[in-house]
């Protein structure tokens, strides 16, 4: 009789990996981490979707019609922890990132942050898709 | 001696810190470690000992303080109608302006509001 358990794959499980220690970091630098995080790992990328991510004090200048002031402080608090954030990535991949972006998206109550890698010149890389953290 | 410049009672001093301060932790998402109100005459000046987020103290530590000056300032314009809302309730006056203002070394905010002549 064949088996139903599945071993995570290796991408599977460094996306689980980038998901947690990201929400972990989150959590610690800006007293909050989302409830949720998604990590989608590929050859040359990785894209983390955060959800719920706003704090009290972000909803009530949402709620005030003040985005703007949102999304300044967001892009400051990510420039502060680029840093952080990408030695996570390559820490855990192995990778060297060359570039990070990182956005919010207000109605919708989620953030990504995207790591860009250089080439790494490894013909077995795959394309694998994302595994999720909850 | 005038009775236009005598203090408030305390029980609307105690009213307006005591309400100030919830609404901050309920919208802010933390508190003061300490409250100041001076009721004297037309105005009410409400003194915080207010406490960083750790969002706030990582921009700080990143040298991003105007962030954070910016961001609360605009918290507090965000909340004005509520902290007005708070002193006319208490005092029973209405509130002809509100100013608002952030220190961060040391840190604190104040709120001066400009109470009309009592009707």
């Amino acid at each position: 009789m064949e088996s139903e358990f599945r071993a995570p794959s290796k991408g599977g499980l460094i996306s689980s990996q980038i998901s947690r220690e990201i929400v972990r970091v989150h959590a610690r630098l800006y007293g909050r981490g989302p409830t949720r995080a998604k990590t989608f790992l590929g050859d040359d990328y990785a894209l983390c979707i955060l959800e719920d991510v706003f704090t009290r004090a972000e909803e009530t200048l949402i709620r005030a019609g003040n985005s703007r002031q949102v999304q300044s402080t967001r892009i400051a608090f990510q420039e502060a922890v680029e840093g952080e954030f990408t030695s996570i990535v390559e820490s855990v991949t192995g990778k060297r990132v060359r570039a990070f972006v990182s956005s919010v998206h207000i109605e919708a109550n989620l953030a990504v942050e995207l790591f860009l890698f250089e080439p790494s010149g490894d013909p077995d890389s795959s394309d694998e898709g994302g595994a999720e953290k909850k | 001696m005038n009775d236009e410049h005598m203090p408030a009672p305390s029980e609307v001093i105690e009213e307006i810190e005591r309400e100030i301060l919830r609404v901050h932790e309920e919208s802010y998402g933390t508190g003061a470690t300490a409250t100041h109100v001076h009721v004297v005459g037309d105005f009410v000046l409400v003194v915080l000992d207010v406490e960083l987020t750790p969002a706030e103290q990582t921009l700080i530590d990143a040298g991003r303080s105007e962030t954070v000056k910016a961001t609360r300032e605009s918290y507090q314009v965000a909340i004005a109608p509520t902290f007005t809302a708070i002193v006319e309730r208490a005092t029973g006056r209405r509130v002809a302006s509100f100013l608002s203002s952030m220190n961060l070394e040391p840190l604190y905010s104040a709120e001066l509001f400009r109470l009309e002549p009592p009707s």
